[in-house]
């Protein structure tokens, strides 16, 4: 059992969780505190991966990286080489695709805050920005747990993104799913039944806590409600 | 000594209401829907006046040229549900607004806080686990322990039982003479209005109606309701 394609498919989850969890936070609090013209259609944006076909996602995000574009050219002068078939171009991949499912319940739970909580911590002697730390995020803490959580899972169980970006070189951005799909290429259901064995049973034990955490509720908001 | 002009276009009516008060138990008064807890929001700085002025203690916190924001007025809050922080036991909420030299500073201050709010054997509980009554006598201990210097309580007693009333209100009234802090206290119910104020005021439709002093009249209705 090869278990390369599984240190890759985690690696390149907490890679893709932790850049999430800094950029989906503010953008989050930002979407559920401000209103703007044009909210509708950058909310709609970010959720695009939702509904996208991975392969259509895959394929703009592999141009974009690729040395037609500025970002591309601009990359590949500093390091030599693009960043399409490359790690960090397969995490870049997975921000992008999994960035509806962090957001998504954050914002929900920091719309869900009690204003009434926020008006005691100000009154209290908090500034915004204290606020923010001491009252919004920890009333929306287990919003914030799921967002990281699904994007966590759901960046495991990636598969037409990260083949666009990525391809399938072994040791660099071969992960578990395309892993899996080869072997059933090659007929190796033996192998490929042990792999989608663990990609379930972890998938499985992710959704539970999630639940688990919307059930137990108790009065803080989950966030979960718009997925 | 505090003094509030306050002008704010509402939906339904224009608040314009000017009160002033020393340290004293000051309550406003007034039917649903009259204006009582926005004026109290702008007077905290929850909410912006279009017009006017806040002033405490000869302080500005606001007029034209000034907007002191919430955190900085030193005010305590006490809003009708409480609002206390569900993830935090009932002694940090209390404890929220103070800093650790302020906690060490003031150790006899909160030890007689818990004990005449009857807070004691609550302070290890979560909020969720505890009753309307006690919640609120919480919310009350916490907006208290930082010493503001003006205290506005919006509904206190709204989920407190009957019995526990008149402990609170006691509890109040006692605080005000020994710590001489101007409270201002909003309640729709006129006869606690009547038992607790040195100070009424009573508010309709946004307008100052009526104002007494310890059972004197100062200012007659200009609406009767």
């Amino acid at each position: 059992m090869d278990w390369m394609p599984f240190i890759i498919s985690v690696k390149l989850a907490l890679v893709t969780t932790v850049c999430l969890l800094f950029l989906a936070i503010p953008i989050a609090y930002l979407l559920a505190s401000r209103n703007f013209r044009g909210k509708h259609l950058v909310e709609a944006v970010f959720a695009l991966p939702i509904v996208l076909p991975p392969t259509v996602l895959g394929f703009f995000v592999l141009v974009m990286l690729g040395n037609m574009t500025p970002v591309g050219r601009f990359y590949e002068s500093f390091t030599g080489h693009t960043l399409a078939f490359t790690f960090p171009g397969i995490v870049i991949g997975s921000i992008l695709y999994s960035f509806p499912f962090a957001v998504q319940p954050i914002q929900n739970a920091f719309e869900a805050v009690d204003p009434k909580l926020k008006d005691a911590g100000r009154m209290l002697g908090c500034s915004k920005w204290q606020c923010f730390w001491r009252v919004i995020l920890p009333a929306s803490r287990r919003g914030v747990i799921t967002g990281i959580m699904l994007s966590f899972a759901h960046t495991v169980g990636e598969f037409g993104v990260v083949l666009m970006i990525g391809g399938s070189i072994p040791g660099k951005t071969k992960v578990a799913s395309i892993a899996l799909y080869e072997h059933v290429e090659m007929l190796e259901y033996g192998q490929a039944a042990i792999m989608a064995m663990i990609l379930l049973v972890f998938s499985f034990a992710i959704l539970s806590v999630v639940y688990y955490f919307n059930r137990r509720g108790s009065g803080i908001s989950t966030g979960y409600g718009r997925i | 000594m505090i003094q509030i002009e306050i002008k704010k276009e509402l939906r339904e009516f224009d608040l314009d209401a000017s009160l002033g008060f020393g340290k004293e138990l000051a309550v406003l008064t007034g039917p649903n829907g009259s204006g009582k807890s926005t004026l109290l929001r702008c007077i905290a700085g929850l909410e912006r006046p279009d017009h006017g002025s806040v002033k405490i203690n000869d302080k500005t916190v606001f007029d034209h040229s000034t907007e002191t924001s919430p955190d900085k007025r030193n005010i305590g809050y006490v809003c009708q549900e409480g609002a206390l922080f569900p993830w935090l036991s009932v002694k940090k909420n209390i404890l929220f607004g103070l800093t650790k030299e302020d906690i060490n500073d003031n150790k006899i201050w909160l030890e007689h806080l818990y004990s005449e709010l009857e807070l004691d054997h609550l302070l290890k509980q979560h909020p969720l686990k505890l009753s309307g009554g006690e919640r609120q006598r919480v919310a009350l201990a916490r907006a208290i322990a930082p010493r503001p210097q003006l205290l506005l309580m919006d509904e206190p007693f709204s989920a407190v039982d009957a019995v526990l009333r008149p402990v609170l209100r006691k509890f109040i009234k006692d605080l005000q003479k020994d710590w001489k802090v101007p409270i201002l206290m909003v309640t729709h119910d006129h006869a606690e209005a009547y038992v607790m104020a040195d100070r009424l005021f009573e508010i309709v439709d946004g307008k100052i109606t009526i104002i007494q002093e310890r059972g004197k009249v100062i200012r007659m209705p200009l609406i009767s309701y």
